[in-house]
């Protein structure tokens, strides 16, 4: 009887959590939107090799991402505001900056591009500088270079023009990062 | 007549001093499982109580120190360990990640399982009650040099672990859920070295 009311529940809680249905195209005012993306990183560098779970949140007020060991513990928080003021941190310590890069670079010996990524990862260039596109055959962003960056996409949601990408590598001298995205979404900046 | 009475209480007595508290059955569930097999869910809830990652597939291991927890959803990843070393495989990148068996790694959840007495020797216990018809503990670290401020483990009436929450120091819940646990099963020592896949990228961490 008991076991009866147990799955029951677990029946009924599987229910609630059922999951939303996950963007596979930009929204029209993409640079209006914030977003969370779901996925993997794989960090190569000096011939090693970090993989970790990635969780960012990207909105007005700025970004948090956090880094997941493969079993689900938290490597790394990096928060940084609207201004660029960032915190990074471990298990064991806090860092601070005004600059995320320069914290990701002393606490993991690697860095994200955070501005360009915001971009990057939607398959846009950064307005901010010239950015130079080949487009594939459905008019996807094949390979992008932009601010020193190689940016190479390798497969994408869906094969409309206006796609989310799924996966990408950006490379950068000796660093080669590899992202695969397995869930997007998307709410207005408040 | 009144011997029946006495009988009834120096049975029902002794049944309650028999109660085992969830640090107990810990215990027993250690001593008494050398090798198990599971279903698991992870879910990672963040300080909000938001679930930031949602996850399934089936773990193994045998004592000492061996275990292989794969992933089949939301995406294909196996996780190794020979007790010295362990490998990450990720399907989709197809790609092996290799590293030795450190205190960060020591003190995860597959490691705590497939360890000898990790629990007990490097955490303080205490009996939790009963909820939901499960018995808690709650296991604090007697060092800092864990990644975890506490995890909480449930049991149920066969001594087996059903849950087990793993709070870190953002604030993060890490949630296992076991079901079809199996103890003692015959496991092949095949299970716990892993080979990489031709054509795999291999690098060290």
């Amino acid at each position: 009887m008991r076991s009866l009311v147990l799955s029951l529940s677990l029946l009924l809680g599987a229910c609630a959590t059922a999951p939303v249905p996950q963007a596979v195209v930009r929204p029209a005012q993409v640079e209006q939107a914030a977003f969370v993306l779901n996925g993997r990183i794989s960090v190569k560098y000096d011939g090693k090799r970090s993989p970790a779970s990635i969780y960012w949140t990207h909105g007005a007020a700025g970004d948090e991402i956090l880094l997941l060991a493969p079993l689900g513990q938290t490597v790394a928080r990096i928060q940084c505001d609207a201004q660029g003021m960032a915190t990074l941190e471990t298990a064991q310590k806090q860092y601070e900056a005004g600059n995320a890069e320069e914290l990701m670079q002393k606490a993991l010996g690697w860095s994200l591009p955070l501005d360009g990524l915001s971009h990057w990862a939607l398959a846009l260039p950064d307005p901010k500088s010239k950015a130079g596109i080949e487009l594939d055959a459905d008019g996807h962003v094949g390979v992008m270079h932009q601010d020193g960056w190689e940016i190479s996409y390798l497969r994408y949601a869906v094969p409309a023009a206006d796609s989310l990408p799924l996966r990408f590598t950006l490379a950068h001298d000796e660093l080669e990062i590899q992202v695969l995205i397995d869930k997007w979404e998307f709410q207005p900046k408040h | 007549m009144y011997r029946t009475l006495f009988i009834t209480l120096s049975i029902l007595l002794c049944a309650t001093s028999a109660y085992a508290g969830a640090s107990d059955k810990l215990k027993t569930f250690i001593a008494a499982t050398r090798s198990g097999q599971a279903d698991f869910t992870q879910a990672v809830l963040d300080k909000n109580g938001k679930k930031i990652q949602s996850a399934s597939g089936t773990m193994q291991f045998v004592r000492p120190g061996k275990f292989r927890w794969s992933y089949q959803k939301p995406y294909a990843q196996l996780i190794v360990g020979d007790g010295e070393k362990f490998w990450l495989y990720d399907m989709d990148l197809n790609q092996v990640t290799t590293r030795k068996l450190d205190a960060a790694l020591g003190s995860s959840p597959a490691a705590l399982l497939s360890g000898n007495n990790e629990i007990e020797r490097g955490f303080a216990l205490k009996d939790n009650g009963e909820k939901e018809g499960l018995d808690w503990l709650e296991a604090t670290p007697r060092t800092q040099d864990t990644s975890f401020e506490k995890i909480r483990m449930a049991f149920n009436s066969k001594s087996e672990l059903v849950v087990m929450e793993l709070h870190d120091s953002f604030g993060h819940i890490t949630m296992l859920r076991f079901s079809s646990m199996q103890r003692n099963p015959q496991l092949a020592p095949s299970l716990f070295k892993f080979v990489p896949p031709q054509g795999a990228d291999v690098l060290g961490e």
